[in-house]
């Protein structure tokens, strides 16, 4: 009994003691817990202070973000505003300078035009001047050339004449001297001396006045005396007629050849007028 | 009253001081463990609290905030010298 008693005791008492301990560790991890407990508290009012500040501080920066972003939106504003104001304000100088360089220009143009059309007006003036001068030239030319083609025309028509009273001359000179050769041919009659004449003297005669008769004509008409040749013409036509008739009309040609040669005397007065007249001419 | 009487009453004053006593520490003991459950609980919900203030702290944004404030801030003088120097 007594042992059993010692060993519940002692068994009561390891317990108890055990409790005890146990106790003690469960008071310990108590207090440990406890305090992490403090400390836990600590820090979340830490975090949350921190929290706490850190959205005041958002807050904060919230609204100055906020007041940035307004400010910066109304300095932009004023920018663009500015720029606008900035852009009318060229755009309106430059409308203006180029109205004013529209009218500069319309000025200068009219200018312009007001100086082409006076050119113009000086131009057709000068034109007109120049082809009244020109006209007036060429009046002067025309005249001038119809004067020098009448000269030279008048030129070529006395070229002319004189070649042709050259010729005419010649002509002249040659009818001249055919018409002697003429005359100086019948100088001797070639009257038919018929055999059964009677009065052969007279036709004997009759032929020596022939011969005179035509060198009578021939002098009158180298000496262009028309009134002498009349007269020798005549005498030479009787002649003829008195051949012709003595020899009973056998000597018909004796009229033929005082023809012939009246003719040519009449040929050489002519000719010789001419003569004359052209070296007059020529002169 | 002899000894071993006293003894025994020692003894048995002894076992039931210690019964009582550990009867009284054992309650203490489960008092306390229970008290550390629950201040385990909420040391971890103060944990917790404490984790989801940090993260409602760091989705406050404060630094990108404190960025865009600097950087609004260089926009603003930016701006004001380009009004300027329109």
């Amino acid at each position: 009994m007594d042992a059993l008693l010692k060993l519940a005791a002692v068994l009561t008492l390891l317990w108890g003691g055990w409790m005890y301990f146990k106790n003690s560790d469960s008071e310990t991890e108590l207090r440990k817990v406890r305090n992490e407990l403090k400390v836990s508290k600590g820090e979340v009012g830490e975090a949350q202070a921190s929290y706490e500040a850190e959205v005041k501080k958002r807050d904060a920066l919230a609204e100055e973000v906020n007041a940035l972003k307004e400010q910066n939106q109304q300095l932009e504003k004023d920018i663009r505003a500015k720029i606008k104001e900035k852009s009318e304000r060229a755009a309106q100088e430059r409308r203006d300078r180029l109205a004013a360089e529209e009218e500069a220009r319309e000025e200068r143009r009219k200018a312009r035009e007001a100086e082409l059309a006076k050119a113009k007006e000086e131009r057709d003036a000068k034109w007109k001047q120049e082809e009244e001068e020109e006209r007036k030239r060429q009046e002067e030319e025309d005249a001038k050339q119809e004067e020098e083609d009448a000269k030279y025309a008048a030129e070529r028509a006395a070229e002319r004449e004189r070649s042709a009273s050259q010729w005419q001359s010649e002509e002249c000179k040659q009818k001249i001297k055919s018409a002697n050769v003429k005359m100086q041919r019948y100088l001797s009659c070639r009257a038919y001396d018929p055999g059964d004449v009677q009065d052969y003297g007279r036709i004997d005669l009759l032929k020596k006045k022939w011969t005179l008769n035509v060198q009578a004509c021939l002098k009158a008409a180298n000496d262009g005396n028309r009134k002498k040749l009349k007269a020798a013409s005549k005498a030479l036509r009787d002649t003829a007629n008195g051949l012709n008739s003595m020899s009973g009309g056998k000597n018909a040609g004796c009229l033929s050849d005082a023809a012939e040669v009246i003719e040519a005397a009449e040929t050489i007065i002519d000719a010789t007028k001419q003569l004359k007249k052209l070296n007059l001419q020529g002169r | 009253m002899d000894k071993e009487k006293i003894i025994n009453i020692f003894l048995i004053v002894v076992i039931l001081g210690a019964v009582f006593g550990g009867r009284y520490y054992y309650l203490q003991s489960t008092k306390a463990n229970s008290s550390i459950e629950n201040v385990q609980k909420k040391v971890e919900q103060i944990y917790e609290d404490i984790s989801e203030l940090e993260f409602k702290t760091n989705n406050l944004h404060t630094l990108q905030l404190s960025a865009e404030k600097s950087r609004l801030e260089r926009q603003l003088k930016q701006l004001k010298k380009q009004l300027d120097n329109i």
